[in-house]
């Protein structure tokens, strides 16, 4: 009987740990209905938290406004220089006849539901799933930043893996903007002491400024360009001096998280672009 | 309506873990501290002490199951840890007097071990890479103290409900 379970036990966690496209029929099953209960159960409590912290807000008001009165001059200047730089690029745009930009998304609004309780892998819930048209590997961020990607989907749910997780698999293309030009890099996993983000494969001879923001390249084919991830504290050559490592202090606090936003990316990825080119060919 | 009582109770504990998660983890004693909730060990372990032992493993299976799917996606870990947990407090009490004080004891026991197979499961698939001496100061001693909080609160109530559904069932 104990033999016959750990069989059972072993063979379903080699099953579960195999890289899938995405979770299995049954495991959906279980997981919508799940899920389904989690919406209903995360109302009241976010209500309750919702309170409390409408309670803080209005405590700090005071020094928050005269913080926000002196950055407000700042941002009309910045307003229109975006805009006019903005239609400036749009017209560029038309005239060289370039479509699609890598910058391009649309954005899914969700709510966090549920956070992984055993916190060992970085996980968590949000309270929309594929009826509302979200599918897996796509990006998500909050208005801090960059948090992470949809790990796999449910009907009405939907897992999200954060920056911080372990996970060989979980790389995203990075550019570091330095003051003379951009380096890329890859982000490479979570200094779970410093609680900072890896940015490895950074060529060896470019430096790289403490201080440089890190954003999305969108070269990745998955996520669009441009979200902030988070800013260097520190650059260390790797363990065998050929490439250069930046550690990243996340843009986007990766604890409390409450609202999400999940990223469309509109422009095809090369996948999207091959597979058309192969049904063409038919 | 009793019948549905303990079954309802389990779901409420289940989704509350993950509830009380969000608030995790905190900053306490200069320290980065996670705080895990194992409300469903509390719960699973008490009805096997004071409800039906047997009933006990037909819950820790499923709720196990629930959890595996829908918050790790690694099947069988808590699956096949929680009825385990059970079976060993039930060695734990057959050889000491047992009442609510000790329950709880042994229940914080349990949740100290399965924090400890976890992380050892954990280590070698790769999804954790902490060492002994951060596991323990970030996650186990904290999670401990969490967790007691909890039992404290909840042993009573918990006793109690459970055995008036156990009398209901042996009056019918």
């Amino acid at each position: 009987m104990l033999l016959v379970s750990i069989i059972l036990l072993v063979a379903l966690i080699g099953f579960s740990l195999r890289e899938r496209e995405n979770i299995s029929l049954p495991e959906q099953f279980v997981k919508d209905i799940v899920g389904f209960g989690q919406n209903i159960a995360s109302k009241p409590a976010s209500f309750v938290q919702g309170g409390v912290e409408s309670v803080q807000d209005l405590l700090n008001t005071y020094s928050e406004n005269k913080k926000l009165k002196s950055s407000l001059e700042e941002l009309a200047l910045l307003e229109t220089q975006v805009t006019d730089l903005q239609r400036d690029n749009d017209e560029l745009r038309e005239q060289t006849n370039v479509e699609g930009n890598i910058r391009d998304y649309s954005i899914i609004n969700a709510t966090v539901i549920a956070r992984n309780p055993d916190q060992w892998q970085d996980t968590i819930i949000i309270d929309k799933g594929q009826v509302n048209g979200i599918e897996a590997d796509m990006a998500v961020q909050t208005a801090g930043g960059m948090i992470g990607r949809v790990k796999d989907t449910g009907q009405f749910t939907s897992t999200i893996e954060l920056l911080s997780a372990r996970n060989s698999l979980n790389r995203v293309s990075a550019l570091l903007q330095t003051e003379e030009s951009n380096v890329f890099g890859t982000v490479e996993g979570f200094d779970t002491e410093r609680e900072e983000l890896m940015v490895k494969k950074i060529p060896f001879d470019v430096p790289v400024e403490v201080g440089s923001q890190v954003i999305t390249s969108g070269l990745g084919g998955i996520f669009p360009r441009g979200l902030l991830i988070g800013e260097v504290t520190e650059v260390t050559s790797d363990e065998y001096g050929l490439t250069q490592t930046a550690f990243v202090n996340p843009a986007a606090s990766l604890y409390d998280i409450e609202h999400v936003m999940v990223l469309e990316r509109t422009a095809a990825g090369a996948e999207e672009i091959e597979t058309e080119a192969e049904e063409d060919e038919e | 309506m009793i019948r549905f009582m303990l079954p309802l109770i389990g779901i409420a504990v289940f989704y509350s873990e993950s509830i009380f998660a969000t608030f995790s983890p905190i900053e306490a004693a200069g320290d980065t501290r996670l705080l895990v909730p194992r409300f469903l060990v509390v719960f699973l372990i008490f009805l096997s002490f004071y409800y039906n032992r047997n009933a006990s493993y037909v819950y820790a299976f499923v709720f196990g199951l629930m959890y595996d799917v829908f918050f790790t996606g690694v099947l069988g870990i808590y699956m096949f840890l929680f009825p385990l947990l059970i079976y060993i407090s039930a060695m734990i009490v057959r050889v000491i007097y047992q009442n609510i004080a000790v329950s709880g004891l042994v229940t914080l026991v349990m949740i100290a071990l399965l924090e400890w197979i976890v992380y050892q499961f954990n280590l070698l698939i790769g999804i954790a890479d902490m060492n002994v001496e951060t596991f323990l100061n970030q996650r186990l001693y904290s999670t401990l103290l969490f967790n007691a909080v909890f039992i404290l609160i909840a042993a009573y109530p918990f006793k109690v409900w459970m055995a008036s559904v156990r009398l209901k069932h042996l009056e019918d």
